[in-house]
């Protein structure tokens, strides 16, 4: 039989056999603690579920044509206690009933109100909007108003269906001008408005704090600043833009281009389909045409485009308004364009200017035991520290099976990419009271990545912590992505590095944070590595 | 002497704002599709107005609430053929009357949740949120982030075993599987 969590997961995924059903059914029964156990998970899977959708409701009521104002302004009076909600809905109902008896003809019928309330039901309790109390108010709505007007109005509660989104966006991959205050505004009339559009795809980030947390999916006339970090943006039709703080971009109805109020970004086109992609900054549209290509539009008097590779189209805002002809430039070179939209300059691209943004595809760095058998050492990673007192002699790491404690929920040990290794030695410096041991590996690059920056992907997995990574001596902040509790944890991290060509450190600060007098403890590396800019073009001049 | 109308209404919206989540967790429990969980939660909402002359006040609401949607849930399972290989009625009762026990243990583990969730970032909670937001299958997950199937599944099973260790460490006590 399987372990009882991992049934109760496969059935929470919609991936349980009829085999394992019947196992799951007959765990249940079994006794009282396990259909407890079953009813805390199926919990916590259904407070995931609310605790995101109320995270996406939270975001889209960010954007100003996403939602219905009225919605909108119901959710902001959400401030008050249950009993509160309870009794000002009661109020409502007092309404409602007076309305009726006032003017029939303008009384909200039940059928409207149950509309109202299966409209809640899917978008405030499928959302789970801002917060339980209010999603609660509008289940009590119905259930009220069900229970005041039975018995005089029969119609069955009437769900209302989801607004209709709007036509699709055209595929043009030109940036409409934002429309004024004027053409913004709708009448009372005006149909529900359109769901927001989809455009481009939070793919990946680095230590990244932003303004306005964004979520996975970006929508047309979304702006964001990325304070710090990097941010790697992928858009529909599949351009990658990668952003480094402080960079501000909005989001335009077109599923190819960006607009970059501020800030600097690398482009890339690597598919056919993303050919034609379009960066606007306050200057200039930079129409990529198959390449890679920075635009540096920090400094507010001027935007430079420098092109790494391929060819790019520059198109200052006069001569995209008729007054002149695209600029067209090819890897190596670069064009600043100033304020008055006037080219000033053309010059030799600089590729140092974006060396910390890499758009290159990942390659598999050995990592711990690969192509190792169980128990043998692995030569390659060692103990080279016990809380900061170097080893004379490093300690050994062996590979290991799946830590027996947490086997049911660690991934599994692949030979060809990493294994899991232990480390079964007794150190005099360690205490056994949360001690940090430091994993040593030195690595040359692969073929394909040239010495100069590029980015590494950590994806560390231990039944420990991990502290910190240094890199060829300079060390990096905890992974931006964890999770974990305080035995075990997960953690990926991606952060730029510059690397040799033979002969890189890379140190991993390992917390042992249980307590327990313990000495044996349990890590897995798996990472990749891939090529900064800097080999496009050759040395800066 | 039979109370007021409004003050058995208000009694109503009191006592259902406070059972809702509890019951809401308890049929989502047995049905999978959170939309379909909805329909039913709205359901069991009609029939406690309808029926809430029978509901005896010394008795507890919410497991009042839960006996209706027990049998919502179960007419539901029965009738939509979906979920019919998964439990019969006797686990289906199982979990209701353990929904009863852990009813005072639930708020204070939604807002440890909470706090837990807001430690998944960066790429698991890309693949939570294609999971719970988008609703994607974790197949279709694997295939939009470039995944293994596999790894899609251990992370989701990870995560959820890691927030439920995190909600186990904020209550100070017990909380899921053994």
């Amino acid at each position: 039989m399987k372990p009882p969590n991992k049934l109760i997961d496969l059935y929470l995924d919609g991936t349980l056999t009829d085999e394992a059903a019947v196992e799951l059914n007959a765990w249940i029964k079994a006794s009282p603690q396990h259909a407890e156990a079953f009813a805390r998970l199926t919990f916590i899977h259904r407070r995931i579920y609310e605790n995101l959708q109320q995270q996406d409701l939270a975001q889209i009521m960010q954007q100003p044509d996403s939602v219905d104002a009225t919605l909108n302004d119901l959710f902001a009076t959400e401030e008050t206690s249950n009993h509160q909600d309870a009794l000002n809905l009661a109020a409502l109902t007092d309404r409602v009933q007076l309305d009726r008896r006032k003017d029939s003809s303008q009384a909200i019928s039940v059928r409207d109100l149950m509309a109202l309330t299966g409209y809640l039901l899917r978008q405030t309790l499928r959302k789970y909007a801002l917060s339980l109390s209010v999603s609660a108010v509008f289940v009590v709505a119905g259930l009220v108003l069900l229970f005041v007007f039975r018995s005089t109005d029969p119609a069955p509660p009437i769900a209302i269906e989801d607004a209709p989104a709007g036509p699709p966006a055209p595929a043009v991959d030109v940036i409409e001008e934002p429309q004024g205050p004027g053409e913004q505004q709708k009448g009372p009339e005006a149909q529900p408005r359109p769901q927001p559009t989809v455009v481009s795809t939070l793919t990946a980030e680095s230590n990244a704090v932003w303004d306005r947390r964004p979520g996975i999916d970006l929508y047309a006339g979304q702006k964001l600043t990325l304070t710090q970090g990097f941010a790697e943006i992928t858009t529909k039709r599949g351009a990658v833009a990668i952003l480094e703080a402080p960079t501000t971009v909005e989001f335009v109805d077109s599923p190819n281009a960006i607009r970059l109020h501020a800030g600097k970004l690398v482009g890339l086109c690597e598919t056919d389909s993303s050919k034609g992609f379009l960066v606007r900054t306050p200057h200039t549209d930079i129409t990529d045409l198959g390449t890679c290509f920075g635009v540096d539009a920090s400094d507010p008097s001027v935007t430079e485009v420098h092109v790494f590779d391929g060819l790019v189209a520059v198109a200052s805002q006069i001569s995209r308004g008729g007054a002149g002809q695209p600029v067209e430039l090819k890897g190596g070179e670069a064009i600043r364009v100033g304020a008055d939209q006037v080219v000033k300059e053309r010059f030799v691209a600089r590729d140092d200017l974006f060396e910390s943004l890499a758009p290159r595809a990942w390659l598999a760095l050995p990592g711990t035991g690969k192509d190792l058998a169980i128990d043998q050492v692995d030569p390659a990673w060692q103990v080279v520290s016990v809380n900061g007192q170097r080893l004379e002699t490093p300690g050994q790491l062996k590979v290991s099976d799946v830590p027996r404690d947490f086997r049911d929920r660690l991934i599994p040990n692949d030979p060809q990419s990493s294994q899991w290794v232990r480390s079964s030695e007794v150190y005099p410096q360690a205490s056994g009271q949360g001690d940090v041991y430091t994993v040593g590996h030195s690595f040359d690059l692969p073929e394909g990545i040239e010495p100069g920056a590029a980015w590494l992907r950590v994806r560390f997995d231990a039944d420990d912590r991990l502290k910190q990574v240094r890199i060829n001596g300079k060390a990096y902040t905890p992974p931006v992505n964890f999770i974990g509790d305080e035995n075990s944890g997960l953690a990926e991290m991606t952060i730029p590095v510059t690397l040799l060509g033979e002969g890189n450190s890379a140190e991993f600060d390992v917390l042992d944070v249980v307590r327990d007098g313990g000495t044996t403890w349990f890590l897995r590396m798996d990472w990749a590595i891939r090529q900064g800019v800097t080999t496009s073009i050759g040395p800066p001049d | 002497m039979p109370q007021p109308f409004d003050s058995k209404r208000r009694d109503l919206a009191v006592l259902w704002t406070k059972a809702q989540p509890n019951v809401s967790a308890f049929v989502s429990s047995l049905v999978c599709d959170f939309h379909d969980a909805e329909d039913i939660l709205q359901q069991v909402a009609a029939a406690a107005a309808e029926r809430f002359d029978d509901y005896d006040p010394d008795r507890p609401f919410v497991a009042w609430a839960i006996g209706i949607a027990r049998n919502k849930v179960y007419n539901h399972l029965r009738s939509s053929g979906r979920d019919k290989h998964v439990f019969d009625s006797e686990a289906i009762g199982d979990i209701a009357e353990a929904f009863q026990r852990i009813e005072p243990d639930l708020a204070e583990a939604r807002a440890a949740l909470d706090e837990c969730m807001k430690k998944v970032r960066g790429k698991t909670r890309q693949v939570l949120e294609l999971r719970y937001v988008r609703e994607l299958k974790p197949s279709v997950i694997a295939d939009k982030m470039g995944m293994k199937d596999n790894a899609v599944y251990v992370m989701l099973h990870r995560l959820r075993a890691a927030l439920t260790t995190c909600v186990k460490n904020k209550l100070g006590r017990s909380w899921g599987p053994q």
